[in-house]
């Protein structure tokens, strides 16, 4: 690898290729084997691992590790992420042929401002901006064929992932679970779209091939709030049909990211559009991975529920685990959990750290991690 | 060790070994790659920069040094050359370590800068130093003017924490070097305090640094990615141990973003303790044991890395 400004990173900024150390154009073994290798070698009785970092860092690694497989091994959510980070991938003989649109440092940077904006906007400010104005170097701005962000293209687009995008925010877990419950057609109502949840039961590939429909259905009639359309530029939009949207889509989206180096209201706009993809992601990581949702005992989290400690406290109770046994389960640490529950949002790390740990017990418990991570960050933020 | 007859070329190398931890072998593979080097045509130069506990001779199995590093020091040696003293092998040479019982470890800054200064004019291929343990000063100036800086571990979780303590804090002397070098004082003061007191990486170092001036900010980069050090892992029993060093050196760039280079293991062997007590290089005593080929191999890879022009014509 060349001695580029922006190679030296540590993991944290790094894109999910990077982390697993496998090109753009690995194959999902490649990829799975990348992820072994990388579970061996920073497991945490690694002698090379214990002395270097704090023990909540290497979870933390561990944990971004996870992601990184969980997602580049989901062909729809791999695509997406490719789109996000700049990845273009020309889709022939069923052979992945992918070339690195922008070149890698700067599909990096691009992650950088959009992938983790919360951390990097609240921690520290010139780090994003410093990054910016570098990696974003100034593009003939993409031929705009009427549409704008503003307006809603999403009636016309034939492949917008499900509203998944759509944080779900509203969704009754009880509700969800049901639906969930409800296998194969029955997931494929209205009321679906809305919930990214893939039942377990059902087919890979047969989901797949519905998996794009949903997304057209207008999510009527459901009790869930419509996506902010405005803010979501890193929507993949017409991949299918354009055959320069991807390319188009990654300018927008480093535009997108440039605004966000302007100011304020542009940063709003560049980290609510990564939230949204993200949460995209993550809704969908979530439900496919964990096939069989744990069935919670019954607790009412309403709609607009803040996920304050005490809530998270609740949820877990209503789990029946104990402190010790998510500790164990997800690898974060006993004080962490502590500090968590009781909201002592001083003694917690910050907020790049203690979203993942969020994220992660979100998951735990069945719960929309990015949600629960936006809300607790917002509440930690205003109250810290 | 005769006048050089002729000007040399191509620059000199200086490897130092280091490593945070005592008794980790700093000193058998300083004094095996030394043999290893100078056979392979290479003049070396051995320097026993172990200022508290200097005991290369030994390990070469030449007897007590009438000439040390003192006397030059203490300037009862005019010339750097006139400390140097044959240590058996053909090409290898040794300058000794101080015996002296006080003050040794601690020279002055100037005598420090003096003896540095003039261990880099010595007109040998290979200046090969053997440091001691700990983090002092002394060690981490040693260490840093080398071109190769080795650092010796073991597979055990005291000695690969001591060598993380060993990089980190090479790595912020590095920092202080550049900082008069580039007269970035305040900028580096202020990155290192500015955030909950601490930098956590050098990138966000790096990152800050360059937001307050770009240009110094890249140059800055390339001159800390620059310091790779060299990993070597000493006793290797089992493959889970001869792994430890592609752990390290994963985790060294996955935490810190910077590059370590693995340059081999050296396996766990009774030939080279056998040696040891026989007061002798394994090298030298038994070349073809598992040991003595393990350090065959480092010193062909760090030959390799300073290209085809440097091995002796």
């Amino acid at each position: 690898m060349t001695m580029t400004a922006v190679d030296m990173k540590p993991y944290q900024d790094q894109t999910y290729y990077e982390l697993l150390e496998v090109p753009v154009t690995a194959s999902d073994n490649e990829i799975r084997s990348a992820y072994e290798r990388a579970e061996e070698l920073y497991s945490p009785d690694s002698v090379a691992i214990y002395a270097l970092e704090n023990p909540a860092q290497a979870d933390e690694l561990r944990a971004r590790l996870r992601e990184a497989m969980e997602i580049l091994t989901d062909a729809d959510l791999r695509e997406e992420y490719d789109r996000m980070i700049g990845v273009v991938r020309r889709k022939g003989g069923g052979e992945r042929e992918a070339e690195a649109a922008p070149r890698e440092p700067s599909a990096a940077a691009a992650t950088e401002v959009l992938a983790t904006p919360h951390s990097v906007a609240s921690t520290h400010p010139e780090f994003s901006v410093s990054y910016v104005p570098e990696s974003f170097k100034p593009e003939p701005p993409p031929p705009r064929t009427g549409e704008s962000e503003s307006a809603p293209v999403r009636d016309a687009m034939p492949f917008v992932p499900p509203p998944a995008a759509t944080p779900a925010r509203g969704i009754d877990l009880r509700a969800a679970i049901a639906q969930r419950s409800e296998a194969g057609r029955a997931a494929m109502t209205p009321a679906r779209g809305m919930e990214p949840v893939v039942p377990a039961e059902e087919p890979r590939a047969e989901v797949r091939a519905e998996a794009s429909r949903p997304a057209m259905t207008p999510a009527r009639g459901a009790e869930i709030a419509p996506p902010p359309a405005p803010l979501r530029p890193a929507e993949p939009a017409r991949a299918a049909e354009e055959p320069r949207a991807d390319a188009a889509r990654s300018n927008e989206l480093r535009q997108s990211a440039s605004r966000a180096a302007r100011g304020l209201e542009a940063t709003q706009i560049a980290e609510e559009s990564a939230i949204a993809t993200a949460e995209a992601a993550m809704a969908q990581v979530t439900a496919k991975v964990r096939g069989d949702p744990k069935q919670p005992k019954t607790i009412d989290i309403p709609p607009d529920a803040e996920f304050n400690g005490e809530l998270l406290r609740r949820v877990r109770e209503s789990r029946g685990l104990t402190l010790v046994q998510v500790s164990e389960r997800t690898r974060i640490s006993r004080s962490h959990l502590e500090n968590v529950e009781a909201d002592r949002y001083k003694d917690l790390p910050a907020a790049v750290y203690l979203r993942g740990i969020l994220m992660n017990l979100a998951r735990e418990y069945g719960l929309d991690a990015l949600r629960v991570s936006k809300s607790y960050l917002a509440l930690a933020g205003k109250k810290s | 060790m005769p006048p050089p007859q002729k000007r040399l070329e191509r620059p000199r190398r200086i490897i130092a070994v280091g490593g945070g931890k005592g008794g980790i072998g700093k000193t058998m593979v300083s004094a095996n790659l030394g043999v290893a080097l100078a056979r392979r045509g290479n003049r070396v130069v051995l320097v026993d920069a172990d200022l508290g506990g200097a005991n290369l001779h030994t390990a070469l199995g030449v007897s007590p040094p009438t000439q040390t590093l003192s006397d030059f020091v203490n300037r009862r040696a005019a010339r750097i050359e006139d400390i140097i003293v044959p240590s058996g092998v053909e090409n290898l040479s040794l300058i000794a370590g101080s015996q002296d019982v006080l003050d040794a470890a601690q020279p002055k800054y100037h005598q420090k800068l003096k003896l540095l200064r003039n261990l880099q004019t010595l007109d040998v291929d290979y200046l090969l130093l053997d440091l001691g343990a700990g983090t002092s000063l002394n060690v981490l100036d040693f260490f840093l003017i080398a071109d190769h800086g080795v650092l010796v571990l073991l597979p055990e979780p005291t000695s690969v924490e001591n060598a993380y303590r060993f990089v980190k804090a090479s790595f912020f002397r590095r920092l202080q070097y550049l900082e008069q070098q580039y007269n970035i004082a305040e900028l580096v003061e202020d990155a290192l305090t500015s955030k909950e007191g601490a930098l956590r990486t050098p990138s966000e170092f790096v990152a800050r640094v360059r937001a307050a001036d770009a240009a110094l900010g890249e140059q800055l980069e390339r001159e800390l990615k620059a310091f790779r050090v060299k990993l070597v892992v000493n006793q290797v029993r089992t493959p889970a141990d001869q792994g430890v060093g592609d752990a390290v050196v994963a985790a060294w760039r996955k935490f810190f973003g910077l590059e370590m280079d693995y340059l081999g293991f050296i396996r766990y062997d009774d030939e080279a303790w056998r040696a040891v007590r026989k007061r002798r290089p394994v090298l030298v005593e038994r070349p073809d044991c598992e040991a003595a080929q393990g350090v065959v191999r480092i010193a062909e890879r760090l030959i390799a890395q300073d290209g085809p022009g440097s091995s002796h014509p």
